[in-house]
């Protein structure tokens, strides 16, 4: 596994949520523009929030102030944070999904809505966040995380379109349980208990 | 502006940036969705290549140093700046000779030219900084700034100004902060200017050259043109028939004859037939449906999911909907899956006046689970009155798939085919009131002699094995639009 190809399946495994997310909200809350921009700003407050959490390294996780990538590598990335991340987010959606089947159309649950949609964005920002140091340039981060993106989003769309609202509950979970082990393996190799195939140049536990 | 540190000058520009990504988001693939008369697919390809715009942008990021990346700002800027109006003259004039060139170029600019240059901005200036902590600092003001334009999107929609002017004086800031000149300055005042004043006429003219040679609609007025936060919503005079027409995303919504015929026969007929206590019309539209229900009625609900196009039909539609002689209504501006699965009320006839399935939200209101929470809120002898969006037949695809959901749900039901081309509807209901001879005297009645109707063992046959819209199958909506986008795009046939 590259880090091109961890931020690429992110990518698409953000693509997928977020659509999953959207279509879940249309059908069981409302298609009025009050889903759509609930999740809209949620998703990015969360990424937002994301980005500024504790990183999640071996330093009990305090806020760094480092403006270069290099000392942030020479902590180990410890895995069991990234995996609990990614747990609350996917436990987020599904518990959006279990509210809305169980109170569908309810407003008044739209604060929690925006909470449980905030948990999975923040999950987004914090990938940023972790991941930069692994690669030479940001853009090629965002580059490859977007084009997962777009993947993801035409594959959310496809698969409700072609499996209605199973793939509302099917999709997420089975992407998201695939991801586990890339982020135990991504762990590894940022921190050097294993060689990186492939990308010689990589910024990976130099 | 020069005193101003460099860190909060890249803070500012990926503010600005995130606040022209998010209103580009909103109303330019609103446009070009428009501009490709928005259908389920051209939404779905449009947002696709802005998001591949994206790539574009985070791909080319290295390339530029400062001035090169100040020139492109100066280039975009100049392009932007004509922006919605000089897209909709040219594709215009691309579709009068060839269709297909119209839409590749459309994709092309939304790939290339729309999101591109905002999404370079970010991965430029982490890199510029070093990385470490400037990444969460400055996409997290890029992200802000989505925020603010996504709110100011969703706010300033009912101004037809507003969200272009939001763009273009974001746009100005960000090439003002990355070439904070005075001539620039001055330029960029300029261009402003130019555009508030032209903004009307270019509005205007632009909205005529696309409606003209890409729609063919002859001697086109516009009377309004909104960006909703549904849909690009058009009210236009037609300067031959002095009709007022609604357009939705491009596609005709309200306007023809033989749809004023069938509005008529939706609604007034289960209403004169059943003269029900309380009725609810899903779909406002022109507002005719509501004329026609209301002097047979006790009360009226309206559900339309979108005010602008409410709005539109109280100014220039009145002469057709004659609010001011009608008293016996309310209106609730909410998505109708919502209103019936949160209201109490029981209603003798429910008429659904919305469009053909071409998106999966319009699918969504033709499925066997909206017309299942239908019926839970009609009265034991209440109707459900829906259009099948075309005329019913053995061949015809539309009809067949809304009828299957209906008949799924209903235990009695008539399918009725009027003598108007392409139209056609179903009254449906747990025990329906009213028999085929009394449908048969009211079409009469209504001027139209050669009405067919089917019971529902008849409707049952002509259906098949046809698969109804359901939760569990959302695919009709995307074939349907797909085939037209061939036809409208591809093979240029006029569907």
């Amino acid at each position: 596994m590259t880090r091109t190809i961890y931020a690429l399946a992110f990518g698409l495994y953000f693509g997928v949520i977020q659509t999953a997310y959207f279509f879940g909200l249309e059908i069981l809350l409302t298609a009025a523009y009050t889903s759509f921009i609930t999740a809209t700003l949620a998703w990015i407050s969360g990424v937002i929030a994301g980005l500024f959490l504790p990183d999640g390294r071996g330093d009990g996780g305090r806020m760094t102030n480092l403006t270069v990538a290099k000392p942030l590598i020479a902590r180990p990335l410890m895995a069991w944070p990234l995996v609990a991340w990614h747990i609350a987010g996917l436990l987020a959606y599904y518990g959006a999904m279990v509210l809305l089947s169980s109170f569908p159309y309810d407003f008044s649950l739209l604060p929690a809505y925006w909470i449980l949609i905030m948990i999975s964005g923040a999950q987004a920002g914090h990938f940023f966040r972790i991941n930069q140091p692994y690669f030479p340039t940001a853009a090629q981060l965002f580059l490859m995380e977007n084009n997962g993106f777009i993947i993801g989003w035409i594959s959310g769309f496809g698969g409700f379109v072609a499996l209605g609202v199973k793939s509302l509950l099917i999709t997420p979970a089975a992407l998201g349980l695939t991801l586990i082990p890339m982020i135990l393996l991504h762990a590894r190799y940022a921190t050097g208990q294993v060689a990186e195939p492939e990308e010689t140049d990589s910024t990976y536990a130099s | 502006m020069s005193a101003m540190k460099p860190v909060n000058h890249h803070t500012a520009i990926l503010f600005l940036a995130g606040i022209c990504l998010m209103l580009l988001q909103f109303f330019m693939i609103r446009e070009i969705s428009a501009i490709l008369r928005g259908t389920e697919v051209v939404i779905l390809l449009v947002t696709i290549s802005y998001f591949t715009g994206y790539s574009v942008g985070y791909a080319l990021s290295g390339s530029f140093s400062l001035a090169g990346l100040r020139l492109l700002a100066l280039v975009f800027w100049m392009l932007h700046i004509t922006l919605p109006f000089s897209l909709r003259y040219f594709s215009a004039m691309l579709h009068e000779r060839s269709p297909g060139w119209s839409f590749a170029f459309i994709i092309f600019f939304a790939m290339f030219l729309l999101s591109s240059f905002y999404s370079l901005l970010l991965p430029w200036f982490i890199d510029r900084e070093g990385g470490g902590t400037s990444l969460a600092r400055l996409y997290g003001a890029e992200l802000a700034g989505a925020m603010a334009g996504a709110v100011g999107a969703m706010t300033l929609g009912a101004y037809p100004m507003a969200q272009p002017l939001l763009y273009q004086v974001s746009l100005a800031g960000v090439l003002l902060l990355l070439w904070p000149k005075k001539r620039m300055g001055v330029a960029v005042a300029l261009g402003l200017a130019v555009y508030c004043l032209a903004f009307q006429s270019l509005e205007r003219g632009s909205l005529v050259a696309h409606y003209v040679k890409g729609i063919h609609f002859q001697q086109a007025e516009p009377l309004l043109s909104v960006n909703s936060p549904y849909q690009k919503v058009d009210f236009l005079r037609s300067g031959l028939t002095g009709k007022t027409y609604i357009f939705l995303d491009g596609n005709m919504n309200f306007g023809s004859t033989s749809l004023e015929h069938f509005n008529t026969f939706l609604s007034r007929l289960p209403a004169g037939l059943i003269r029900p206590e309380n009725a609810l019309v899903i779909g406002a539209g022109s507002l005719q449906s509501l004329r026609n229900v209301a002097p047979h009625t006790g009360h009226v609900d309206v559900v339309e999911i979108d005010g602008a196009v409410v709005e539109g039909s109280r100014r220039f539609l009145a002469d057709i909907n004659r609010l001011d002689t009608i008293s016996n209504w309310s209106l609730t501006i909410q998505d109708a899956k919502y209103y019936l699965g949160s209201t109490d009320k029981r209603y003798d006839l429910i008429v659904v006046d919305v469009p053909a399935p071409l998106s999966i939200q319009l699918g969504l209101l033709h499925s066997v689970e909206f017309y299942t929470l239908a019926k839970s809120r009609l009265t034991p002898k209440g109707v459900l009155s829906v259009s099948l969006s075309g005329s019913f037949g053995k061949t015809a695809t539309t009809p067949k798939t809304v009828a299957a959901a209906a008949l799924a749900v209903f235990e009695e039901a008539f399918l009725v085919a009027p003598d108007i081309p392409g139209r056609s509807f179903a009254l449906a209901g747990r025990s329906l009131p009213f028999g085929r001879e009394d449908i048969e005297r009211a079409s009469v009645e209504l001027g139209h002699k050669n009405t067919i109707i089917y019971d529902k063992a008849e409707a049952e046959l002509m259906v098949g094995d046809t698969e109804p819209i359901s939760l569990d199958h959302l695919s009709y909506p995307v074939k349907r639009s797909f085939s037209l986008f061939i036809k409208r795009h591809i093979t240029g046939e006029t569907p």
